[in-house]
């Protein structure tokens, strides 16, 4: 009996997670996706969703891409000077809820950061007061060259690769007399790329040592993509990173019509190419639409980037037209400003509890799965991502 | 006609003079190449920069002087320094982000403050003796304002960038979301 074969399009934290999963239970699995959409702008912290129903591989592809540890009820730190809880975290984050005392903000020299302001905010925050937890900027001097105080975050991570330098810099942390009383140390996300850098030192000083969190555009993302290239080249994986435009019903299972016209045949396959942020979902100008679009789904503005047999919907129900002879509008989908998930926040492809997409008639369609931030509804979550993409994966391989 | 005004109502008044005397900081006009080489900053930075300020750009080169890192640029896309900011919130009156947005277009470009409001804030904060708390607060305002004006706008540009700019706001000052409400 040859293997199943599963198609996985979206190679960011939910396609990965798929992927993972499918090959775990023993499927011959293809990979489709170029640069990682919503997870590209990771900040580093792993918030809820439904976990995994299987632990065992969620443990199983934590440990696998070692970038992410979970931690439920973690307080971390953001470079907007506040604090927040989590379930989990980048590895070189700093878990403040396991430190009492001090924690020393490291003022070094460096464009944008301002270890006062952050200390101050971190200060002034509910989490912290309610534990006693205190922060003071100590200034260290941790640059090794006279580019460091501009260039980009990732770069200077990356420079922290070197076992040289973090050698050198636990020296200096050893050596520099205010952080004796300290309980833990902050850094920005500055601690390597592919090192555990922060582990390293926390082992050195023999006090905790990590970062805050990553803005969208930071180290947090560019560790994820180090991750899947080398998980990608340890599991013999090759990510294919073309377009796919469409996918439809063939022979028992599905064929996907990729944009240079070749067409690839599997069992089945897993959409995991991301929300609006990801572009998974588009968003067609009504003025561009208006005049040629036909009745239906179009008319309500959103779009499912490829051609596939799925529905977008939010609230459990399918999007609808709306009757505005101007075509859709997007301002009933916009934030509202309160806590509460945003219109556009929900909108995504409609599936069952299991992950099956629901069909054009509202029955689920059995070699077609979604995961991640392109299902309508769920939580925009790390957490999420991973554990609809694992059970996917999973399900995928089963058939 | 000021003139008749005056005559009449009997108000003692100093002759006319803003036909002769220059507006604040246009006393002299300043070299933008010299200026961007001195600082440490780009071309563009620095024409908008004297565009707004003028002479006046003389006491923003001066914070840079002594302060080299306030040469910054916080807002990417418009684009505004550190110093410029320091500068209008010291100088000219300015005390909310919303003032130093309408002062010196902060924010008000492509991203609509994502990359920039939080930092202002803390700007903001610092440099009027406010809380933290109160800083991030008005980035939030700031930042939720930009975002319902853009869906004016619509296109899956404009959609997209404000997908990411709430989750910027989720990531970042989630806590403060409901503090807020």
């Amino acid at each position: 009996v040859s293997a199943r074969r599963v198609l996985v399009i979206g190679a960011g934290a939910s396609g990965v997670a798929a992927a993972f999963a499918a090959r775990r239970g023993s499927a011959a699995v293809t990979l489709i996706g170029g640069a990682p959409g919503a997870t590209s702008l990771t900040s580093g912290a792993l918030d809820a969703g439904r976990l995994a129903n299987d632990r065992a591989a969620l443990d199983a592809f934590l440990q696998e891409l070692s970038l992410w540890v979970l931690a439920p009820r973690c307080m971390v730190a953001t470079q907007a000077g506040t604090l927040r809880e989590a379930d989990g975290h980048d590895r070189a984050v700093l878990d403040l809820s396991q430190i009492a005392g001090c924690v020393a903000v490291i003022d070094a020299p460096r464009a944008g950061w301002d270890a006062g302001a952050l200390a101050g905010g971190y200060n002034a925050e509910p989490l912290a007061t309610a534990r006693g937890l205190r922060f003071a900027p100590v200034a260290i001097a941790p640059w090794r060259f006279a580019d460091e105080p501009r260039i980009p975050n990732a770069d200077l991570a990356a420079r922290h690769d070197d076992p040289e330098r973090i050698a050198w810099l636990a020296e200096v942390l050893v050596r520099a007399p205010e952080l004796r009383d300290m309980a833990g140390v902050l850094f920005g996300p500055w601690l390597g790329i592919s090192r555990d850098a922060a582990r390293e030192l926390s082992v050195a000083l023999g006090k905790p040592v990590g970062e805050t969190l990553s803005r969208l555009d930071g180290v947090a993302a560019t560790r994820f993509a180090r991750a899947r290239g080398d998980w990608c080249s340890r599991a013999g994986l090759t990510l294919t990173a073309e377009r796919v435009v469409r996918i439809e019903a063939h022979n028992q299972g599905a064929a996907a019509v990729l944009e240079s016209g070749a067409a690839i045949e599997t069992d089945a396959v897993i959409l995991a190419c991301g929300g609006l942020i990801g572009r998974g979902v588009v968003w067609s100008a009504p003025d561009a639409q208006a005049w040629n679009a036909e009745p239906g789904a179009r008319l309500a503005g959103f779009t499912l980037s490829l051609d596939a047999p799925a529905r977008l919907g939010l609230r459990g129900a399918p999007l609808c037209a709306t009757g505005s002879p101007e075509g859709a509008l997007f301002a009933p989908h916009a934030w509202s400003g309160d806590a509460a998930p945003a219109g556009f926040e929900r909108i995504g492809v409609l599936i069952e509890p299991s992950g099956r997409v629901l069909g054009a008639d509202g029955a689920p369609i059995a070699w077609l799965l979604a995961a991640g931030d392109l299902v309508a509804d769920a939580p925009r979550t790390m957490l999420q991502a991973i554990g609809s993409g694992l059970s996917a994966g999973a399900l995928a391989a089963r058939g | 006609m000021t003139d008749v005004l005056v005559d009449r109502l009997k108000i003692a008044a100093s002759p006319c003079r803003t036909h002769s005397a220059p507006l604040p900081g246009g006393e002299r006009v300043v070299e933008v190449a010299g200026f961007a080489a001195q600082v440490g900053i780009d071309a563009v930075t620095a024409a908008r920069l004297v565009y707004r300020h003028g002479a006046r750009t003389d006491l923003i080169t001066e914070r840079i002087r002594e302060r080299p890192l306030e040469a910054t640029v916080v807002c990417a896309c418009e684009p505004v320094i550190e110093a410029e900011i320091r500068h209008v919130l010291v100088q000219e009156f300015a005390s909310t982000v919303d003032d130093v947005a309408r002062r010196t277009r902060l924010g008000l470009g492509a991203c609509g403050g994502m990359r920039c409001a939080v930092r202002c804030g803390q700007i903001v904060a610092q440099e009027r003796h406010l809380s933290p708390r109160e800083g991030g607060r008005q980035a939030l305002r700031f930042l939720a304002r930009q975002a319902s004006t853009r869906c004016v706008a619509g296109g899956q540009a404009q959609v997209q960038q404000e997908a990411l700019l709430l989750a910027t706001v989720r990531a970042e000052l989630g806590s403060l979301i409901e503090e807020d409400r």
